[in-house]
């Protein structure tokens, strides 16, 4: 499969209904977590919303329990109007629509009890070019940078 | 598997954090039994240090640059 990938709510029978799907359930991939030091657990597939407002992979509880993460550190979840404190959990994460599978650190709130639910942070996002496309109701991934990159004269020297 | 208190560790992370940051701009550190125990360019190597060498007792896997995470309203309390 080549790059870029373009993807939409596969349901959408015409433009405005893709809009609107989109608009209403986010950008979403299906991803699969597993842990990396427990083989003997069986992988978790789940749906997960691609959002650049979050810093990093967000998971909830019922996923770190479910798969029975091994937690490697702690950390402050701050959301508008609340603030948890969390916990940060070593995780394979896999995207097969985008040949992705890393082993990466993912936060889950200490005691939030929501249904299970991923969103894919700039943790993610940083392996990608990544645009929302509003008004035709797709969003794309790209692999190679350039896409969104600055002008040149603005870029630090490495 | 029930979470481990980090509290000592963290501490200890944060009074070595500047000079961690000089030394190891960057890069993920382990503290263990409340002292530095190592540094690594990936998160991954960190964890596995980790886990093989203190798998048993509280440690932690920081990156030296961060901080609080951010995320939306999406992940407030629901019960």
């Amino acid at each position: 499969m080549s790059w870029p990938r373009v993807f939409w709510p596969s349901e959408a029978r015409s433009l405005e209904e893709r809009r609107q799907l989109l608009r209403r359930d986010g950008p979403r991939l299906r991803v699969i977590f597993r842990n990396p030091f427990k083989s003997d657990v069986a992988p978790l597939e789940i749906d997960a919303v691609v959002d650049s407002g979050a810093s990093c992979i967000c998971i909830s509880r019922r996923i770190v329990k479910e798969l029975e993460l091994q937690r490697t550190g702690a950390t402050r979840m701050i959301a508008v109007g609340s603030d948890h404190t969390a916990g940060v959990y070593a995780a394979t994460l896999v995207v097969p629509e985008l040949d992705f599978d890393q082993f990466l650190p993912v936060v889950a709130p200490d005691k939030v009890h929501s249904a299970p639910a991923v969103l894919l942070g700039r943790t993610f996002l940083e392996y990608f070019d990544f645009s929302y496309n509003g008004l035709a109701g797709t969003f794309t991934f790209h692999r190679e940078a350039g896409h969104g990159a600055p002008p040149s004269e603005n870029m630090e020297e490495g | 598997m029930a979470d481990r208190d980090l509290t000592a560790e963290v501490e200890a992370f944060l009074r070595e954090r500047a000079a961690l940051q000089a030394k190891h701009a960057h890069q993920w550190v382990v503290f263990a039994a409340r002292k530095f125990q190592g540094a690594f360019d990936q998160y991954e190597g960190a964890a596995r240090f980790a886990v093989a060498n203190f798998g048993d007792a509280p440690f932690l896997v920081r990156n030296v640059d961060d901080y609080e995470e951010h995320v939306p309203l999406i992940f407030a309390d629901s019960d």
